[in-house]
């Protein structure tokens, strides 16, 4: 989008201000309204769908496989596809990496784990149908209610095939699978990453495009279980007018992130919890 | 740019030397050889001053020979040169590759270099700005001259890539010793970074090339059969490949054929202002004297100071190239290989 | 992928990879072990590439980093008023690229059998590049280079070390190289690199330890560790330009803004040194 300089300096004055006026009235630690729905896709293990209102939307569905444990470099993969982007382009490989880095690290790998030999293989398609701001943010949230929904299917042959060669066997009655992450005091939620702008004194999370445009900087927060985790990097927003921050950018940014997360959390789960196609607003 | 005064004729425009190289190559040139001198300040029969390095630290076995250990380097063999401001960075790395159980030992005398001998897969990187993409034009010429010149110089046999102390690891030892046993060879290949483009580079990537071979050490072999078989055959289309391991530490010389090592040179060919006489340039350098420099002629020289390959392009009408020339380039060229190679 | 490529010589496509069993560990001793509050000595020179408008060249312990830059040259096309930074990160192929978490998904490499056959930015490739150009993007005086380009090309010759701590001496790298490319800027970057182990509230400066290649499915728990890059340009304020955090650790407020004060002071002795060897340079 390109702005025109009157538009530009209007929406920096007016986000730079104490407190920030937001174009769309949104005070500085809120969403924008989004519609979700997960478990829609019936050949998937687990799928959402999440819709911005500037029109932003995306699919995620996430498919498992039984493999050879040794055969493979890795238990997760996720893949990324953008209308008009290649695959190998920085932008694409720049968010892929973000979310692998984040999910690598807090992904219930034992839970994949069948036999000696055998493991699921999961993977994660993420299908960006438009997005009008960096979709980060937006992907971030409907893997997390992806992987909420997703289900694996009973293993009922012997979990040790050390001497005896047998193919993993499952259950096939759905209603008996397990959730990969099931809401227990052990395990932790999926991660989730939030996209920060910054502006003067100001942060604001989830910048739309035209709050993007005029930011100076951005920052890339990692959350789990109510603690910031990393990776937390900063990204430039807009390719204009990038300036340096300060630390206190990036604690004010962490405080902001860190209370936000909690609310989004919850609204997500009530998602996944009435599993229907639900319009929520978050916070 | 310009140092003329403002107000006077186009006439006075005065440019510096390498301005004046690059928006007019011919006069630079000619100025310069009327003066005795060439655009890079060298005489006309002097070379660049030439730095190999062969252990560049590079090198899987580089340490080795400290009595230190070896790296987790893929890099079998490397070198570095370095002339005037060109650095060349050669690594050779390989792979295995299974090969038809013919007997090597038929040696006819009607045969083709490629029947015995073999070379190395290089692949040439210029830096010069250029966003990632195709290869330009030089990087893949460059990179078939590579390939072909080593073949035809019967540095590389074929024979000394192939595997034959493999070790077994496996249980059932005794019944896998027939004769249809599959039978491997390495391959190698190079890649070869090059900074500060200037110069013949053709010269300096073969030089990296051959010297790197030099270095080049191949490790020993294992081979493990599959540590289970999985009974799948749907998936695993039933033949488990064994699979092939290399020793970290052991390895064996490459064995080349020393006395074919060789050494390129190319020469560039200008006429002097009156036409009549032939200069030969060595080691061309800078925009001038390659842009103008049309005639070259490439030879290529080994340890023993017998000519293995002699090309003369005569790009330049003006040149006259006799024989006097010729054998006046194949005698600098001897020269200044004596000095490298031995 | 060998037949597709005529334009390189890539050698018979059946062929298979080297695979080296593991290097017995005995090395470890071999290295001197740094004192953890020191930084490293690093052997740096300018303008060695001469076909480019600034190059630098950076040797630390192993590793060695080599940076081109081109431009401000002219570009085609329509008119802009600023010039465009774009930044190729690239290991010489043969190397095995820092295996941090983000790489792990994609550390297909052991498969390559030609290296030369890479062709792709890998996925630690394009994130080192995008770091650096928001970097610089904060830094440079874009607007006094109308319709031009200014391309950072970064070569990594050898490495040795884990993946933020390499990226902390690309930063000087690039920086001494700006230099050289005479480019308008309001400073010049340098960075502090930390490692904070969380068991013993240890801070590493400059830490140079290799990562491990973590197996895919065991589970071990590894010691709370946070890797830090900081970015700073200490002569404008201490602005931050780059900010990068990975690790498996909950980030707290306290800890942080102890961290980035201490990237701070490394940051401030590096800029230090490089002062001297420009001013010296000079002479």
């Amino acid at each position: 989008m390109i702005l025109s300089p009157a538009e530009r300096s209007y929406l920096y004055d007016s986000l730079s201000v104490q407190p920030p006026v937001r174009p769309d009235a949104r005070s500085a630690h809120q969403f924008r309204p989004i519609e979700a729905s997960c478990s829609f896709l019936p050949n998937s293990n687990g799928s959402s769908r999440v819709r911005l209102s500037d029109g932003g939307e995306a699919i995620v569905s996430v498919k498992t496989q039984v493999v050879l444990t040794k055969n493979e470099s890795s238990l997760i993969s996720i893949d990324v596809d953008i209308n008009k982007e290649r695959d190998d382009s920085n932008f694409i490989k720049n968010l892929i990496s973000s979310l692998e880095s984040i999910l690598l690290k807090k992904f219930p790998i034992e839970k994949l784990k069948l036999t000696e030999r055998y493991s699921f293989k999961v993977y994660i398609d993420c299908f960006i149908l438009s997005h009008n701001s960096y979709p980060l943010g937006l992907l971030s949230l409907c893997i997390y209610l992806a992987l909420k929904s997703t289900r694996l299917p009973l293993l009922t042959s012997t979990v040790n095939d050390r001497e005896i060669e047998e193919q993993p066997t499952f259950n096939d009655d759905w209603e008996a699978s397990k959730k990969l992450f099931e809401p227990s005091e052990h395990q932790d939620d999926p991660p989730l990453l939030f996209v920060v702008g910054i502006i003067g004194n100001n942060v604001f999370i989830d910048p739309s495009n035209e709050e993007e445009e005029v930011s100076e900087n951005g920052l890339i927060v990692g959350f789990a279980n109510g603690e910031i985790v990393p990776p937390v990097q900063s990204t430039n927003l807009s390719n204009r007018d990038s300036k340096g921050i300060s630390p206190k950018h990036i604690l004010k940014a962490y405080s902001m992130v860190r209370n936000c997360g909690k609310e989004v959390v919850k609204a997500l789960n009530t998602v996944v919890s009435s599993d229907d196609d639900v319009f929520t607003s978050i916070y | 740019m310009s140092e003329g005064n403002g107000q006077e004729e186009m006439g006075s425009i005065r440019f510096p030397a390498e301005i004046l190289s690059v928006v007019a190559p011919d006069l630079s040139l000619k100025r310069h050889l009327d003066l005795g001198l060439r655009p890079c300040l060298r005489k006309f029969h002097e070379f660049k001053n030439l730095t190999l390095n062969v252990k560049s630290g590079l090198s899987r076995y580089d340490g080795d020979v400290d009595g230190e250990s070896v790296t987790d380097s893929p890099v079998l063999g490397s070198s570095v040169i370095k002339s005037g401001n060109t650095t060349v960075i050669c690594g050779i790395t390989g792979g295995i590759v299974e090969i038809a159980n013919v007997s090597t030992t038929t040696t006819s005398d009607d045969h083709d270099d490629s029947m015995e001998y073999t070379s190395i897969y290089p692949v040439v990187e210029i830096s010069r700005g250029k966003l990632n993409g195709a290869p330009t034009d030089e990087e893949m010429i460059l990179s078939q001259q590579l390939y072909e010149t080593l073949l035809h110089s019967k540095i590389l046999p074929k024979k000394s890539l192939i595997i034959d102390n493999i070790a077994l690891k496996t249980n059932d030892d005794t019944n896998n010793n027939n004769n249809n046993r599959k039978r491997y060879a390495f391959v190698l290949y190079a890649n070869i970074q090059v900074f500060s483009r200037e110069g013949p580079l053709f010269d300096y990537c073969y030089g990296s090339l051959v010297k790197s071979l030099q270095t080049v050490k191949l490790p020993f072999i294992h081979f493990t059969d599959e540590e289970f078989i999985i009974n799948d055959n749907r998936k695993n289309g039933g033949n488990v490949k064994p699979e092939i391991i290399c020793d970290s530490e052991a390895y064996n010389q490459l064995k080349i054929n020393e006395e074919n090592i060789n050494w390129s040179l190319t020469f560039g060919l200008v006429n002097n202002d009156d036409g009549k006489e032939t200069i030969i340039l060595c080691d061309l350098e800078g925009h001038a004297e390659e842009t103008c420099c049309k005639s070259l002629i490439n030879v290529i020289i080994d340890k023993n100071l017998k000519m293995r390959y002699l090309n003369i392009v005569g790009g330049d009408e003006n040149v006259i190239i006799d024989e006097n020339i010729v054998l006046k380039t194949v005698q600098l060229a001897k020269n200044r290989v004596n000095n490298i190679l031995n | 992928m060998n037949v597709q490529d005529r334009r390189r010589l890539l050698g018979p496509a059946n062929a298979s990879p080297i695979v080296f069993s593991d290097v017995k560990e005995k090395k470890s001793k071999k290295i001197q072990a740094k004192p953890d509050d020191e930084i490293s000595k690093m052997f740096i020179n300018t303008g060695l590439v001469k076909n480019c408008d600034g190059s630098a060249y950076i040797e630390v312990g192993n590793t060695i980093i080599q940076v081109s830059i081109y431009g401000p040259r002219p570009i085609r096309g329509s008119f802009i008023d600023k010039a465009i930074l774009s930044t190729e990160c690239r290991f010489l192929p043969y190397l095995s690229q820092p295996n941090d978490s983000i790489s792990r998904l994609t550390s297909s490499t052991s498969l390559i059998t030609n290296y030369n056959g890479k062709l792709n930015l890998s996925n630690i490739e394009q994130k080192i590049s995008s770091y650096i150009e928001s970097c610089f993007l904060s830094c440079i005086y874009l607007e006094n280079y109308p319709k031009s380009s200014i391309d950072i090309f970064i070569k990594i010759l050898s490495v040795d070390t884990n993946l933020l701590n390499l990226v902390n001496d690309v930063v000087h790298c690039c920086s001494l190289a700006m230099v050289d490319a005479q480019i308008e800027s309001k400073d010049l970057i340098t960075s502090g690199n930390l490692r904070y182990l969380k068991s013993n509230n240890h801070i590493i400066m400059d830490p140079k330890c290799k990562d491990k290649d973590k197996d895919i499915t065991n589970e071990v728990v590894e010691e709370g560790k946070l890797d830090l890059v900081v970015s700073f340009m200490n002569s404008r304020n201490d602005e931050i330009v780059g900010f990068w955090c990975e690790g498996n650790d909950t980030l707290e407020d306290d800890v942080l803004e102890k961290l980035i004060e201490r990237c701070n002071d490394m940051s401030k002795e590096i800029r230090k040194n490089i002062n001297f060897y420009l001013i010296e340079s000079l002479e």
